[in-house]
């Protein structure tokens, strides 16, 4: 395909981060091992009998992974300030060529794919259409193609992806650009989307741009990591830092909040241990397509349960891959105008995490079993597995303390808790300032990096970007508040996640899957085993000691409080309210620019009251568009797809399920038969109705959407 | 025949006529009452089937050029590793 495919003819500066890294990763190692070790010597010595038994010695261990995990966070934001401070890595890709270079540097081929799958339309072409336009306000617009690839099973939904990609094609003047691609059967999940767009169409791009949704990007950002990658043929994949936007809900505004300005901290940080060896997420990231072709083909897993079939979360394993095959993979903290949204609520989060749990657990197998993957991709999935893992762990954790308080309250105390190897008896030892020190130095990590993200932006002189001084400063207690209110919720939904992709199974408690505001009555419903939980355990304490009931009160008390907190989250009048008071600005909302107000509130690409299928069946122009696009060939018998379209005709679609409705709208002559049908119905029928709702819409509005 | 059936006959051939793009001028409205006339002339029976058979004869709608909904194809593999 490409001659820059030709990796040999390259100069190879692997060397010099390699050895970057290797010095930075062992100077982590070095620091994340001894804050544990001294983090377990300050626990043994909290502990009454100094992890003298079983039980102790499990909290130990429990707790020196937790030390550990946090420390390794703690670590990664310190690197990741003091690189900003200095005004950057010096071993980052931006550095590595200036300005003239960039532009002087010709663009190749570039297909920006969109894998979609029962997506709001409206939105999801909105980021497209704002994409689109910032490219062509680049001036580079010519070198890029654009594919909508649908997985989407609801009619509805994919008949307003294709009379949306029409209208967009019309609206931007791309046709024969802009193309749309749905599959009938969406076999392995996204990546099999994508690969389906490899096999058909990869060979014809150097390179493809894989977005979200909710992905935008910015033409510069495009057209610059295009010319990275035709200036380095050996890296493979180049991974953007998306931040938030769009945030309505008190919950996304919280998140977003968080993500603006924590995120360039951590994310320095990580990129400057990953260097050449980080993961790709997913979307907003440029991919080499030749080698993606060649080595990242997702074999289904051989094991059992989980790890038996297609692989969820296929984005790190990607990345892994390229990485076996010799490609760099990139992750650069300094590419701007690279956007994606949050969750609106909770539950939306909490759904989605359900998903990427068992993702990551499916990495496990991996992690064993995958050969020749570099160690630092092995350490990329153990992150991973750690992220969802942590969660169960905590709660065992706190399981066992609660024994060991327990036990110290009810039992007679053991003198001998290990008779086989002293004579002496032990004395257990209470030190109440020691367990102060201990909770002070876990709190000290968890929170110090975020202020040390808070003094970056003002260092930075961007305060005002954030609202102010006083604004940013109420910001942040009011994040910090909130995390620790989502904290416990996170860890036990996270818990069951975990234990759900284990053993294979779903355990459900509650309806989710939603995206407006969560109401009482689901909230109440989905959270309750954890309220009922945390309230008996509070009890206990209380009842056990009241120290011990203080100790409890941060996990315990937001378990309590977990239906209204998802609640009031989840509230755009909340988001709006913080907003008006200029509280959780970010730099986005303060400068609106165009690439982000186009997506603000999306114009409605169907006005009419009717649902896609409907106006797929009166409208003329596109009934012929979605006929054009249809199967002539038949799928099923003749005669059943004319008493479906009989029924359709009689009762409307609402009388027919999904498989029956797709089948129509799939096929040619099935939809031409019920728009001459729909058309000659008497106007007090279903369609005659219809047809008299569509006639009364706005025409100017209406021609606008064809 | 009831009035409004041809009120109605004739307002569903502007419609579809609008909704295929075509612009409603006088001359097209004109043109849609003879489209109406002429059928009722045959008979009140099928009154709207007729004058919606006849309608894209009347009215030569206008053929879109569609764009390609997806480029010509140029099949390759994706490669899977030996191993995971």
């Amino acid at each position: 395909m490409s001659e820059a495919g030709d990796t040999d003819s390259v100069p190879d500066l692997t060397g010099r981060w390699k050895a970057v890294a290797v010095v930075r990763r062992t100077v982590l190692t070095l620091l994340v091992v001894g804050q544990t070790l001294a983090g377990v010597y300050g626990m043994l010595s909290v502990l009454p009998y100094h992890g003298g038994d079983l039980l102790e010695q499990s909290i130990v261990l429990l707790f020196a992974l937790l030390f550990a995990w946090i420390s390794v966070g703690f670590w990664t934001a310190m690197l990741g300030f003091y690189m900003r401070r200095r005004g950057g890595d010096p071993q980052s890709l931006a550095r590595r060529h200036d300005a003239a270079t960039l532009a002087a540097t010709p663009l190749a081929r570039t297909a920006l794919v969109l894998p979609i799958y029962n997506e709001p339309v409206d939105r999801t072409l909105a980021g497209l259409r704002a994409t689109v336009e910032s490219l062509r306000a680049s001036g580079q617009l010519d070198h890029f193609d654009f594919y909508i690839l649908s997985d989407s099973r609801d009619a509805d939904v994919w008949l307003a992806e294709r009379a949306g990609w029409y209208a967009l094609c019309r609206e931007l003047g791309l046709e024969g650009r802009l193309f749309y691609r749905h599959r009938p059967v969406n076999l392995n999940f996204k990546s099999g989307n994508v690969a389906d767009f490899l096999r058909r169409w990869g060979a014809d791009y150097r390179y493809m741009v894989v977005l979200d949704a909710d992905s935008v990007m910015g033409g510069d950002t495009l057209v610059r990591m295009v010319r990275h990658m035709e200036l380095a043929p050996r890296i493979g994949i180049l991974q953007s830092s998306p931040s938030l936007i769009n945030a309505q809900s008190a919950f996304a505004r919280f998140q977003q909040f968080a993500n603006r300005i924590y995120g360039p901290l951590f994310s320095t940080g990580l990129a400057a241990l990953q260097l050449g060896e980080a993961a790709y997420w997913g979307h907003n990231a440029i991919i080499r397509t030749e080698p993606f072709m060649a080595h990242c083909g997702l074999r289904r897993l051989s094991g059992f349960g989980l790890f038996k079939g297609s692989i969820m979360s296929h984005d790190f394993v990607e990345a892994a891959y390229m990485g076996r095959a010799g490609y760099q993979v990139w992750m650069e903290p300094e590419l701007h105008e690279s956007y994606e949204e949050s969750p609106p609520t909770l539950v939306d989060e909490l759904t989605r995490d359900r998903r990427w749990t068992k993702g990551n657990m499916q990495h496990i197998w991996l992690l064993f079993f995958g050969r020749r993957i570099r160690f630092a991709h092995r350490m990329a999935f153990i992150n991973g597995i750690l992220s969802y893992l942590a969660s169960p762990v905590w709660f065992v954790f706190l399981v066992l303390t609660s024994i060991e308080a327990t036990r110290l309250t009810l039992w007679p105390i053991d003198y001998f808790p290990d008779p086989q190897n002293s004579m002496f008896p032990v004395w257990p030892e209470w030190h109440p300032h020691w367990a102060v020190a201990m909770i002070l130095s876990t709190f000290f990590l968890l929170f110090f990096p975020k202020f040390l993200a808070v003094a970056d932006v003002l260092l930075s002189g961007g305060r005002r970007q954030f609202g102010g001084f006083w604004k940013l400063l109420v910001s942040v207690c009011l994040e910090l508040f909130v995390s620790m209110l989502l904290a416990p919720i996170r860890m036990l939904a996270h818990s069951r996640y975990v234990l759900e992709a284990l053993f294979n199974v779903s355990l459900h408690w509650g309806g989710q899957n939603r995206t407006d505001e969560t109401g009482w009555g689901q909230a109440v419903i989905s959270q309750a085993p954890g309220t009922l939980l945390a309230g008996g355990w509070a009890a206990l304490a209380l009842w056990l000691d009241p120290m011990f009931f203080y100790w409890s009160l941060p996990v315990a008390l937001p378990l309590v409080l977990a239906a209204p907190t998802s609640v009031l989250l989840s509230r755009v009048a909340i988001g709006q309210w913080l907003r008006n008071r200029g509280l959780l600005l970010t730099p986005e909302e303060q400068r609106l620019i165009p690439l982000v107000r186009t997506v603000a509130e999306p114009a409605a690409l169907n006005p009419t009251p009717l649902s896609a299928f409907e106006v797929a069946v009166i409208d003329p122009r596109l009934n012929r568009l979605h006929r054009t696009q249809a199967r002539h060939r038949r799928a099923l018998e003749p005669e059943t797809l004319r008493q479906w379209a009989q029924r359709c005709l009689e009762q409307g679609p609402g009388a027919l399920n999904r498989f029956q409705l797709n089948a129509l709208a799939r096929d040619a002559d099935s939809l031409a038969w019920l728009h001459r049908q729909a058309w000659l119905s008497a106007p007090e029928d279903y369609w005659g109705r219809r047809i008299g709702q569509l006639g009364a819409v706005a025409l100017p509005a209406y021609q606008g959407y064809v | 025949m009831p009035y409004h059936e041809v009120e109605q006959t004739l307002a569903r051939a502007l419609t579809y006529l609008r909704l295929s793009g075509i612009t409603v001028t006088p001359e097209v409205a004109r043109g849609a009452l003879h489209l109406v006339d002429s059928a009722l002339e045959q008979g009140e029976q099928r009154l709207l089937a007729r004058v919606m058979e006849r309608l894209p004869a009347a009215f030569p709608l206008p053929e879109e050029v569609l764009p390609p909904q997806t480029p010509p194809l140029h099949h390759v593999s994706v490669h899977y590793a030996d191993s995971l």
